[in-house]
């Protein structure tokens, strides 16, 4: 079987004709069949339309073209992104009767640019309400390394499908948290960009002021690759950025040196498990950090993150709400409900203490380049697992593994979960948090650890399946 | 002054916004909504009571 260390050598591979696309993508049909019966990655295989692909881009290279520095790369997406002729789930059975997506979702379309070949859709939780994909209509998606254990969410399968070796690259969606932590549980790198930065136009919306997209990988080049052919104006996304792209991958071997970095304290540094510590702790020597910065009113910050999630997300389902209510995963159903209730004047207080917030951050940022935080709380919990110990208290598990990642998203700063694996541990990440736009300074601190071994993304071992 | 959560009737206000919003909710999952809307009410006391100056907008056109 084909070995390759991430997409970009696949890619290096078939620029050189060393191996050709359909064999790439055969191979990954293959696997994907062989394994996903007990994964549960994919909601949707694309072996036709895959196949297809992969003789295109193979005829290219032969005729003396370079279809993209993406070339004959496999990738799958969260199915919340809209694929043409597909019906975009989002996760839900209630959407499984909506018409099928009439073009792909601009980030689709940028990748197959860039000649990477889409061959499927992931699961994820209904709606994209959740941290663990565990979703009633399509099943669970365990964690490729331990079975037992959570994938995380909402884009567990897109997470899942790379920690497993399935596809190299894969795309999901955080509004609280939902690439970040999947991230972490799975042991890969997953960049959530700035608000904005990247086009969010085809892909299912959950709550319009935090929505983001971003690209998962096991390694911090092919993050920088997926990022870089991603940027750029989109009128189909009324948020999307007007600036212009600003290309990581030529400033990654730049490395820390001369950014000012610290160690997030206060509600960062309260609450996790040991593991969580240890990893910060790791990264922070590595980078050698002891500086501590505080961001004020995290708590609140979190809290307000969830009314707006809330009353976003209630309000673009309402008309579900009333039709199709018992079609809902009752785990996200209630929750749905008890949103729409939510008084105007609480969002609008949410709303404003976003701004006070952003402010705050903005300032901090005059001082540091780069935070560091815990991504989770801890490693993976078992599947059947519904609480968590936060500071002594006996907390539900579902809401709390978004302690670290909801009062950050809240102001749509950039950030990277990069992978730590101690000895005797399951993987966790940890976040490098930046100000808004310097996606390109995250990259390269990155790319410093995973040169220096302080973190790495092994595929899972699968030979007991 | 922040007013004592134990005091809010969560039960009656759900009944109340559930015909308001024209939202019918089955008896056997409002036990489950009334329990999510006391979370959320729980979890906006903090918010709701942080006091801003006048001048202070939320951002229309959010930029980050």
């Amino acid at each position: 079987m084909m070995q390759f260390s991430d997409a970009t050598a696949i890619a290096a591979a078939v620029q050189a004709q060393t191996v050709t696309a359909e064999a790439v993508v055969t191979q990954v049909l293959q696997q994907i069949e062989h394994y996903d019966s007990r994964l549960n990655c994919f909601t949707t295989v694309l072996p036709e339309a895959a196949l297809a692909a992969a003789q295109q881009v193979d005829l290219a290279i032969a005729q003396g073209q370079s279809p993209g520095p993406l070339a004959g790369v496999p990738f799958a997406v969260k199915n919340l992104f809209d694929i043409q002729g597909q019906v975009t789930l989002a996760g839900a059975k209630i959407n499984q009767v909506n018409l099928p997506a009439s073009q792909d979702a601009t980030a689709i379309a940028r990748l197959k640019q860039a000649g990477a070949i889409l061959v499927g859709a992931l699961n994820m939780d209904e709606y994209a309400y959740g941290f663990v994909t565990i979703n009633s209509h399509y099943g669970a998606t365990p964690n490729p390394h331990d079975l037992s254990r959570l994938s995380g969410g909402s884009s567990g399968g897109s997470a899942a499908a790379v920690a497993a070796g399935l596809v190299p690259l894969t795309l999901g969606s955080d509004t609280n948290g939902s690439i970040r932590v999947p991230a972490s549980f799975c042991g890969l790198y997953g960049l959530k960009p700035t608000y904005g930065r990247l086009s969010r136009a085809g892909a299912y919306p959950f709550s319009a002021s935090f929505d983001h997209v971003g690209p998962f990988s096991r390694s911090v080049r092919d993050l920088a690759v997926a990022y870089d052919v991603m940027q750029g104006p989109d009128p189909r996304d009324p948020i999307c950025t007007e600036r212009s792209p600003e290309l990581s991958l030529p400033q990654l071997r730049q490395g820390p040196e001369g950014l000012r970095i610290a160690i997030a304290d206060a509600h960062f540094a309260r609450g996790m498990y040991s593991e969580a510590a240890a990893a910060v702790s790791r990264v922070a020597a590595a980078l050698d950090v002891v500086q501590r910065i505080t961001l004020p009113e995290a708590a609140k910050a979190r809290a307000a993150a969830y009314l707006i999630t809330a009353s976003e997300g209630s309000n673009l389902h309402l008309t579900r709400l009333r039709d199709r209510l018992m079609d809902f995963d009752p785990a996200t159903r209630d929750r749905f409900v008890a949103g729409a209730m939510i008084p105007t004047g609480w969002y609008l207080q949410a709303q404003r203490f976003r701004r006070w917030y952003r402010d705050r951050v903005r300032a901090i940022f005059q001082t540091v380049d780069v935070i560091l935080a815990p991504t989770t709380p801890c490693v993976a919990p078992p599947l059947t697992q519904t609480t968590l110990m936060i500071d002594g208290q006996e907390l539900p598990l579902r809401p709390n593994v978004g302690l670290y990642t909801q009062p950050l998203s809240f102001i749509g700063l950039p950030i990277i979960s990069v992978p730590v694996r101690l000895p005797e541990t399951l993987p966790i990440g940890v976040q490098l948090i930046a100000a808004p736009y310097q996606e390109a300074k995250l990259l390269q601190i990155a790319a410093s650890l995973e040169a220096e071994g302080v973190t790495a993304a092994p595929v899972a071992d699968l030979t007991a399946l | 002054m922040t007013p004592d959560s134990t005091d809010f009737d969560a039960a009656a206000y759900v009944t109340v916004m559930a015909q308001v919003l024209d939202l019918p909710i089955p008896d056997d999952i409002k036990a489950s909504v009334i329990e999510n809307f006391c979370q959320i009410h729980a979890i906006a006391q903090p918010v709701i009571h942080f006091s801003f100056p006048d001048d202070l907008e939320a951002a229309p056109i959010f930029k980050p």
